[in-house]
């Protein structure tokens, strides 16, 4: 059973509510177009510690790409589903 | 190797907190400090493939921040470059790029600087938190309707559903197992097929990584999946007297419990024991279940009530840590 792309959403919002407890924004209100630094407020850290918990989480590697290059919460699910894809 | 505030000398590999975590570099002088890109707080860029290998005087470097040197003890210091040769191979790589905030940072950078070894213990303490948190992840469903489908992605479990006759045992076993795989999936991103289970003397499944438990009642399924034992069972609270079987299956204590409460109340005490011995039971991965040895008293676990397709069933969780239980309800299997 793939998971879905709705699938991802459900579970990349586990995940981030999980690596930032103290974060007073509600992931389960953002949608895919949510900026990453303008709305979630990412620090270099905050991303060090969502992309490991992602790593973890969905097995997977960011090793071919920056997190950086990712702008809203859509583009890291793209790249997730690519990765599970393949 | 420890971090010290002193005074740095040539070679050394240095350190400064930006934010909570550190930005490192390479000390040659109070004006040459190498460093695979600026403290993150000091990027005028966001993106990581401007970043590169970088010099700056040590006031750039620090932003502010109070200086840690890092010193290494003398069997650290044999396997490393000498001072003179971390300089030269930090200068060669000016202008390096191929930043990436996990497998290719400043820490990794430094490192690789004073021993060639391509390393950072910030990403790999992140990494270890995450791997030791604590799950104890419990699912729930309402058993659908519908004809079973594909085959279970568990050879093991599929074969035995095979030799099951019973059309309505067969469903509830083979969703059960749909649930556990939807679950390892999202609590963990484990595909079943990757999992070693087996089956144990006693007639339990196990896994070479993980933990789960699986339960179902009447129309409701549930699967737990932790990372130590865990331990569900999910029973409907129905209107059966308990009385005769209470006394058989409590302790004394907790059977005085029982007899002092009132009658409305009894049905729900009676449920959350009987769940809370079978959850006990399921996470100890023992032979036989003998209820009334099993003291609840002891803890480890939680009960709930929930509520699954208009009906109510009692559900207790078996762990170590209570705290940590997170529900997944109303899964679309």
């Amino acid at each position: 059973m793939a998971m879905s792309r709705s699938d991802i959403i459900v579970k990349l919002k586990d995940v981030l509510q999980m690596a930032m407890p103290s974060s007073e924004i509600d992931v389960n209100t953002l949608s895919e177009d949510a900026n990453l630094v303008n709305d979630l407020g990412l620090s270099s850290v905050g991303v060090l510690y969502i992309v490991i918990a992602i790593e973890e989480f969905f097995n997977i590697r960011f090793d071919d790409v920056g997190f950086a290059d990712f702008k809203t919460i859509g583009d890291v699910v793209d790249y997730i589903e690519k990765k599970l894809e393949a | 190797m420890k971090w010290v505030m002193k005074e740095p000398s040539r070679g050394d590999m240095i350190r400064v907190e930006s934010g909570s975590i550190y930005h490192f570099g390479i000390y040659v002088s109070d004006d040459e400090v190498i460093q695979f890109g600026l403290a993150p707080s000091q990027r005028v860029t966001l993106c990581d493939s401007d970043v590169e290998v970088l010099s700056s005087d040590i006031y750039a470097f620090l932003a502010g921040g109070f200086l840690e040197v890092c010193e290494f003890d003398r069997r650290e210091r044999k396997k490393h470059r000498s001072p003179d040769e971390v300089v030269s191979y930090a200068r060669s790589k000016l202008g390096t790029r191929g930043y990436n905030i996990i497998y290719n940072n400043c820490e990794h950078f430094a490192n690789e600087c004073i021993s060639g070894e391509h390393i950072c213990h910030q990403a790999d303490d992140v990494r270890e938190m995450f791997r030791n948190m604590p799950i104890v992840d419990v699912y729930l469903a309402k058993l659908p309707k519908g004809e079973i489908k594909e085959p279970l992605s568990c050879k093991l479990r599929q074969k035995e559903l095979e030799g099951i006759s019973n059309i309505s045992v067969k469903r509830e076993k083979y969703y059960v197992w749909k649930l556990l795989e939807y679950g390892l999936e999202r609590s963990l991103g484990i595909k079943i097929k990757d999992l070693n289970i087996t089956k144990t003397d006693h007639g339990r499944y196990v896994t070479d990584k993980i933990d789960f438990s699986l339960s179902h009642s009447k129309d409701a399924l549930a699967v737990a999946i932790s990372r130590a034992s865990v331990g569900v069972d999910i029973e409907q609270i129905d209107s059966k007297a308990r009385e005769g079987v209470s006394k058989r299956i409590m302790t004394a204590s907790e059977y005085e419990v029982f007899e002092s409460l009132p009658s409305e109340e009894k049905q729900d005490y009676f449920f959350k024991l009987w769940t809370a011995k079978e959850a006990i039971f399921k996470a100890s991965k023992n032979g036989s279940f003998i209820p009334e040895l099993i003291d609840t008293a002891d803890g480890g676990y939680k009960s709930f009530v929930k509520t699954i397709g208009e009906k109510n069933y009692s559900l207790s969780v078996a762990t170590a840590t209570p705290e940590k239980i997170r529900f997944f309800e109303n899964i679309e299997l």
